[in-house]
């Protein structure tokens, strides 16, 4: 629901490593309304200019520590902070250009606080409700600014 | 002394004297109800998020408005959870000291789906709940708010560490759960059974949305999901008790979208259940959650008949916290800038007035 919030402009740009241009690197914040442990971040969906990166190739960055895409599954005790920003990483050799760039975000976070099972059919009011739907939503942005 | 006997020898002091300390007035003054006034920080959540208001601000605002008894979610506003350092629970007590407000209701997730992995199972998901007991005592509050997906046989499992720890564990009965439904019946036999005020219920007023919201028709005309001239036909048919059916024609013979059908929809059922029903579970009840989407600027809620609602649960003998939760913030932020303390002012005025505060 935070999805205008979600990209932020500042320090956006390029990420040097040993003289080398390796990538780029994003501040981004959580679209939910709450923070939430790392584990419950299902997706990250990134596309700049029309080129999606998959998950492999970026690093997400919380309390001072990247992790990996499959690392952050496993993380239960750290938490993404509600409006705290995160790094996302990623992998480019030369990285972006100098200029304006197009940046699209599609975040899901696993709404993950239901019963495993429902033999008794106590939770059918919600069916056709569309709140099934909501467990996998992703929320949207998009945002066009400048890399220095 | 620790922090936490002082602000328990203020509260108590301060239900008896009715005089908060510091300079911020009287506390329930003059009241005919037992109902107290609180806010969940929930409501100002958009300007904790963008940084513009810190937990400070919340609770000096609450304080500012006489909605004393707070709720909140450390997972959107205490740093570090689960493992908040000392310092931040030392500036938790000293910012109630200084505003005069009280820990109530602490709003916990149950996260069964933790990994993608694993499902939590039975025991990990008690030491979930039990984690957050332990959490919600070190913070001074009285109840924990669960939500309606907290599987059963942990919440009956975690009965005796409610007890232990002495806070009640309320479920919150959330709109679209009908109220004398079987899950809800479920819960009161669970209740019934251990014979436990620590576990108990904590009923949404978000269950008794009885006219469609006119912010949320705004959204789905901004949102191109409905054309304004559909939404005034609709409107107006619903005004004049003219048949759905016959209406559901017109709209279709206009090019009606499904969007547009699901705002008719929404309009003849905006789902909103009979307040009455709430009568038998408020003695179960130790929360209720004030929910709100547009309080109007001559202080009326749009949609949520909170006139009705507050006279039941003065009949009903409710003696807890009504703490306004407001929700319209994400239906007008794509176009409106939010502000949260406006929007729980005037909640305030109505409330004052339906619980017959000077």
């Amino acid at each position: 629901m935070f999805n205008k919030y979600m990209i932020l402009t500042r320090e956006f740009g390029n990420v040097t490593r040993n003289n080398q241009v390796t990538g780029f690197q994003l501040k981004i914040r959580i679209p939910y309304y709450r923070g939430v442990p790392l584990s419950l971040i299902d997706t990250v969906q990134l596309t700049v200019d029309g080129e999606t990166y998959p998950p492999n190739q970026m690093t997400f960055t919380a309390g001072g520590r990247a992790y990996t895409f499959d690392e952050l599954a496993k993380v239960t005790e750290l938490e993404w902070f509600f409006g705290d920003p995160a790094t996302l990483t990623v992998d480019k050799p030369g990285g972006l250009s100098s200029g304006m760039h197009t940046v699209q975000l599609g975040i899901v976070i696993r709404k993950s606080y239901w019963p495993k099972d429902d033999p008794d059919n106590l939770y059918g009011f919600l069916k056709g409700t569309g709140a099934a739907n909501v467990l996998h939503e992703m929320e949207m942005a998009s945002k066009t600014m400048t890399l220095v | 002394m620790t922090r936490r006997d002082i602000l328990k020898s203020v509260a108590s002091a301060a239900a008896i004297s009715s005089a908060a300390p510091g300079s911020w007035g009287a506390r329930g003054a003059a009241s005919s109800a037992k109902i107290k006034r609180g806010v969940s920080l929930y409501s100002y959540q958009e300007e904790f998020y963008i940084r513009s208001m810190t937990l400070e601000d919340c609770l000096a605002e609450a304080a500012s408005i006489g909605a004393y008894g707070v709720e909140m979610l450390p997972e959107q506003m205490m740093p570090g959870f689960p493992n908040p350092s000392e310092q931040w629970i030392g500036h938790w007590f000293s910012l109630h000291e200084k505003y005069g407000t009280i820990p109530v209701t602490y709003t916990q997730f149950q996260d069964t789906f933790l990994t993608p992995s694993h499902d939590l199972t039975l025991d990990e998901g008690v030491r979930m709940l039990e984690r957050d007991l332990k959490l919600a005592k070190r913070l001074g509050f009285k109840n924990l708010r669960l939500l309606i997906g907290t599987p059963l046989d942990v919440i009956e499992k975690t009965i005796p560490l409610a007890e232990k720890y002495d806070l009640r564990m309320n479920v919150e009965i959330h709109a679209p759960c009908p109220i004398d439904g079987q899950l809800v019946h479920k819960w009161v036999e669970m209740i019934e059974k251990h014979k436990t005020t620590h576990f108990g219920l904590n009923p949404d007023m978000g269950l008794f949305v009885e006219r469609e919201e006119r912010i949320d028709r705004d959204r789905r005309i901004r949102d191109g999901q409905l054309r304004p001239s559909i939404a005034q036909l609709v409107e107006r048919s619903h005004e004049q008790q003219a048949p759905q059916e016959k209406v559901a024609v017109e709209v279709k013979t206009m090019g009606g979208s499904p969007g547009e059908l699901n705002y008719l929809h929404a309009v003849y059922s905006p789902g909103g259940q009979d307040p009455e029903k709430l009568r038998s579970l408020l003695p179960y009840s130790h929360h209720i959650h004030a929910k709100f989407y547009e309080m109007t600027e001559d202080y009326q809620e749009y949609g949520i008949p909170y006139d009705r609602i507050v006279r039941i649960l003065i009949e009903g003998g409710y003696e807890g916290y009504l703490a306004s939760e407001w929700e319209g913030q994400r239906i007008t932020q794509d176009a409106f800038e939010t502000d949260s303390c406006e929007q729980v002012r005037r909640q305030h005025v109505m409330l004052k007035r339906l619980l017959g505060e000077a």
